[in-house]
């Protein structure tokens, strides 16, 4: 779709939202569009010949003109979402056929290096391993990052894990493959099939009592209005397209970043022939030898600034007005606007942990590093690689192998971070953060997924759109990812020593209810049998109460809980002398305070509409052995 | 040091707590601390709090009919009407001791005049009834108005202090609140959370059942057969804001009670959640309520009042401080340490 034109996957509070791998629709065979859990994700969709799809959800097909406007190469670039309506893009896939189920000694979840170095450990030692990729390769984004020198590149670290996972049989590689729900002891992924004619979604179904969640770091959103216009575009998702599928918008771009890899995507850009106008970066003095290695190639850096404002330009040449702000202790100042085709945008890393959050692991805010670290968590599941903090290569290497030890009880070496001393290597900045002003256009979001959750320039105080005072993120409707915590935490609005609890509480994955239900039919609680005269009624008529059959004058069911009083006249509770509490052959049950409890004494019963008058029969003595009277049956 | 000195410690931060703290210090002149981390507003609720609940006694219900339009002027003016809503709450029962129950619960009510009607059972699953025009309080908008509240009129507030003597060599209990001591000649123990935090772990399990709970909210979906439903015999309550996210609480553990939500909510496919959380609530040992000390020496003890505990704050507060009516008197003295199941209302056993 991106070779193709189309970068806008719809919009969203009137303004149009960028099509990104985190947040794009299904799409599903025409042939099996009956079938809707036949849909596949088209981030995980690989491009197969002679198929042909339609998109699921609500968006604007496109009418006469538009087939016109196609016709004469004036193609759309919009799939034409609404994303103002909850359901939009409904995730009919989770209804995909089961695949089957497996059980395994270790479930390894991602397959970057990390990963894939924790899988060839378990492996090695004879365990089974299921490992569980997103994307249709792995290696994850160690490229991106480069390495330290006189170490293997991440590339050749990754070829020779990959051809290690290849040589062992006892390793099953999930690629396409996303995990659905994950709890202690087993895990629910859909996974996308490609062996066939054509790609199919399965869920399949994984028992273990290991997993291990190399889930990487998700890229932070710099927050400023119109961060998610289509051009926009994260610094590893530009990676990708590139790297994967040789695709980059346009011709021009500018690269604002608060770490130092987004450098090493410029000079690729450039070796492209891609104009890049700027190197804007947040930090005040960086220092990286990529940066060296940028302005060598003739890049602008703009040190200590970053991006305010995009907009949609109104160059006929190139599509975004970026607008941006030098920060100097505390001083705000404008620079020239700058035109171009993309902003590639890193507001740095924040370790994925909505799996780890799923599953009841902690986390708290780490002030130093502006990220959410991990803490404690359930037994049998560790984290590894970026999502356990690591940062560089050699670290993530030997965290996969450490958790892989840690899990099977082998001995362990401590991990240890190899990074280059930050005076020629600056440390990556917080994510910049702009609050829109009042004449700001596209909302500011908060972060890059699925949430679109966005401060306008109207909202100063509170995140979402209108609601009533004091707004509450608990009110909120919706999933947060763990990059809204994180932003919620630099704007103010979530105390940074609540950040942990409240991830933990709000950033669940995936997960649908649906998923929990009960597997079997025997887990539904067994019927029971109520005791004749329940707790709730102890003590109610004193402690001699008596249990006695009662005679109607008229033939008519009466309900347990029906009170009687000792005349027809009394309707307040506290004077009622006794109370139904079922029937026993057919005939009605009381129990009945004892002064008032005399043989063939008249009596009021009061049901909802009327009172009915009945006699004090007998004493009642249990018919059966088991005597059970049931509430719901009325008596005649 | 020399302990701050007031007349009540209150611990807890429960709509209960909040709105005992403000009567103390508000209506009945007392000088009070409030002992408690504030709810965080973004956390899920821990369970709804009603006018209405499934009572089956009558002096219960009693206490209510006197309590609950003193409760509502209460709030409406310390937290505005947002803070209170109106509803037609539904109260469900699948088990046979459930709908027993429920029978009971419908006889009481519309003995006390209350309009309610059995829900049709092409309605829901199992048998339910409904209640017309009952107050459901907006826990969020209320402990953020009450906090306010209470720093407005300077009341002392403090997020954690321990009890660290029963009672001191004048009969006060002694909180350690960081650098500060506070002197109270009366500490109560307003909420689950601060009973489990201050009462030693014996007393505790000789008491109560302590369990963890579940707390989940999701995103929106098509309505409920009612905005408030309350399974009366598996403890689990549901609630449908105006955006169509269902907040739901169950009292057991995540494990048993998400398929327990799952199977409970089906009707709603594809229903996402946007939130999940856990909580440690308490049951009463013998399944009624609870109020007062458990050794002459300890704190007041507030527990297992139910869906409808907030609303019995007016007549608590003024039992607290010995104004309390000869009915109120009775009727919370009856619930005291001595007292046996034969004073509970309806109370579902769930096996946590």
């Amino acid at each position: 779709m991106l070779a193709n034109g189309i970068d806008t996957l719809g919009t969203h509070r009137g303004h149009p939202i960028g099509l990104t791998q985190r947040l794009a629709p299904a799409a599903i065979e025409t042939a099996l569009v009956d079938e809707p859990g036949h849909a596949i994700p088209i981030s995980r969709l690989p491009a197969t010949n002679g198929a042909n799809y339609q998109l699921i959800g609500s968006y604007r097909r496109a009418g006469p003109v538009g087939r016109v406007a196609t016709m004469v190469g004036r193609a759309p670039t919009s799939l034409g979402f609404n994303l103002d309506e909850p359901r939009s893009m409904p995730p009919t896939w989770l209804d995909a056929p089961h695949g089957g189920r497996s059980d395994v000694d270790l479930v390894v979840i991602g397959g970057g290096l990390a990963g894939m170095s924790a899988a060839v450990a378990a492996a090695k030692r004879g365990n089974s391993v299921v490992l569980v990729e997103r994307q249709g390769w792995l290696g994850g984004t160690a490229e991106l990052f480069g390495t330290i020198d006189g170490e293997p590149t991440p590339a050749e670290s990754a070829a020779r894990l990959g051809k290690a996972i290849a040589e062992h049989a006892n390793i099953t590689v999930l690629l396409r493959a996303e995990v659905v729900l994950l709890r202690p002891g087993r895990v629910l992924v859909h996974h996308v099939e490609t062996a066939g004619a054509r790609p199919r979604g399965k869920l399949l179904a994984v028992t273990s009592k290991r997993f291990i969640l190399a889930t990487g770091a998700v890229e932070r959103l710099p927050l400023f209005s119109g961060n998610r216009l289509p051009g926009v575009t994260g610094a590893l998702e530009a990676f990708w397209r590139g790297r994967h599928y040789g695709i980059w918008a346009g011709n021009s771009a500018v690269l604002a970043s608060v770490t130092s890899a987004p450098y090493r995507l410029a000079m690729m850009a450039s070796d492209a022939g891609i104009t890049i106008k700027r190197l804007v970066d947040n930090r005040l003095n960086p220092q990286s030898r990529f940066i060296e290695f940028a302005k060598a190639y003739g890049m602008t850096q703009v040190a200590g600034s970053a991006p305010v404002r995009a907009e949609p330009s109104s160059s006929r040449t190139e599509r975004l007005t970026i607008n941006l702000a030098l920060a100097l202790e505390g001083m705000e100042q404008h620079v020239t606007p700058h035109q171009c085709d993309q902003l590639v945008v890193c507001g740095g890393w924040q370790p994925d942990l909505a799996l780890w959050h799923g599953v009841g692991g902690a986390s708290h805010w780490s002030r130093d590093k502006h990220r959410l670290e991990a803490l404690g968590g359930p037994d049998h599941i560790v984290l590894a690689g970026a999502a356990a903090g690591w940062v560089s290569k050699h670290a993530c290497l030997h965290s996969g192998t450490d958790a892989a030890n840690q899990l099977f009880s082998r001995k362990r070496k401590p991990v240890v971070e190899r990074v280059i001393d930050p005076i020629y290597e600056t440390a990556d900045g917080p994510t910049p953060v702009t609050r829109p002003n009042a004449a700001a256009g596209a909302p500011a979001y908060l972060d890059g997924g699925s949430s679109l959750i966005g401060i306008q320039g109207a909202e100063r105080r509170r995140l979402l759109f209108a609601r009533p005072t004091p707004w509450s993120l608990a009110d909120q409707p919706q999933a947060l990812e763990v990059g809204d915590v994180a932003a919620g935490v630099q704007i103010g609005d979530i105390p940074f020593d609540q950040a942990g609890i409240i991830a933990q509480a709000r950033s669940v994955a995936i997960a649908e209810l649906d998923h929990f239900a009960p597997q079997k039919a025997s887990e539904r609680p067994a019927r029971d049998m109520p005791p004749m005269v329940p707790d709730f009624l102890h003590g109610r008529f004193g402690r001699s109460a008596q249990l006695w059959r009662l005679t109607l004058v008229e033939t008519r069911a009466l309900d347990p809980g029906s009170l009687i009083f000792a005349n027809s006249d009394q309707t307040d509770p506290h004077q009622a002398i006794g109370v139904i509490v079922g029937a026993d052959n057919g005939r009605p049950v009381g129990l009945i305070r004892a002064i008032s409890a005399v043989e063939g004494v008249g009596v009021s019963v009061r049901e909802i509409d009327r009172p009915v008058a009945a006699r004090l029969a007998e004493p009642y003595r249990s018919t059966s052995s088991a005597a059970p009277l049931r509430a719901e049956a009325g008596a005649s | 040091m020399t302990p701050i000195e007031v007349d009540f410690a209150v611990v807890g931060n429960s709509p209960l707590a909040l709105l005992l703290a403000a009567l103390l210090a508000g209506t009945h002149k007392q000088k009070i601390v409030l002992i408690g981390q504030p709810p965080s507003p973004f956390s899920l609720a821990g369970g709804l709090a009603l006018s209405v609940a499934p009572l089956t006694r009558p002096e219960t219900w009693s206490m209510l009919a006197a309590c609950v339009p003193e409760t509502e002027k209460l709030i409406a003016h310390l937290g505005g009407k947002a803070a209170l809503l109106r509803a037609d709450p539904m109260f469900l029962a699948n088990s046979a001791s459930g709908v027993q129950a429920l029978s009971h619960i419908r006889h009481m009510a519309h003995g006390f005049g209350h309009p309610v009607e059995r829900v049709s059972s092409g309605e829901v699953n199992g048998q339910a009834i409904r209640w017309r025009d009952a107050l459901w309080l907006n826990q969020v908008t209320l402990t953020s108005a009450l906090l306010e509240w209470l720093d407005d009129n300077k009341i002392s507030q403090h997020q954690t202090a321990t009890l660290a003597t029963r009672r001191d060599g004048k009969g006060r209990a002694v909180f350690n609140a960081g650098e500060h001591q506070i002197a109270a000649r009366n500490a109560v123990l307003a909420d689950d959370g601060a009973i489990v935090a201050n009462l030693a772990p014996a007393v505790l399990q000789s008491r109560f059942n302590r369990a963890t709970g579940t707390s989940i909210l999701t995103e929106p979906t098509t309505p409920l057969a009612a905005t408030v439903m309350v399974q009366i015999d598996s403890g689990v309550q549901l609630s449908q804001g105006a955006a169509g996210g269902i907040a739901a609480t169950s009292p057991l553990a995540p494990d048993r009670a998400l398929p327990q939500l799952a199977g409970l909510l089906k009707p709603h496919r594809h229903l996402r959640l946007a939130g999940q959380d856990q909580f440690t609530h308490l049951a009463t040992r013998h399944g009624a309520p609870l109020v007062g000390t458990l050794t002459p020496s300890g704190p007041t003890i507030l527990a297992g009042l139910g869906l409808v505990a907030p609303f019995l704050a007016p007549a608590l507060a003024r039992y607290l401080v010995g104004q309390a009516s000869i009915g109120e008197s009775t009727y919370f003295a009856d619930r005291g340490v001595g007292a046996g199941p034969h004073i509970g209302d309806y109370s579902a056993v769930v096996a946590a």
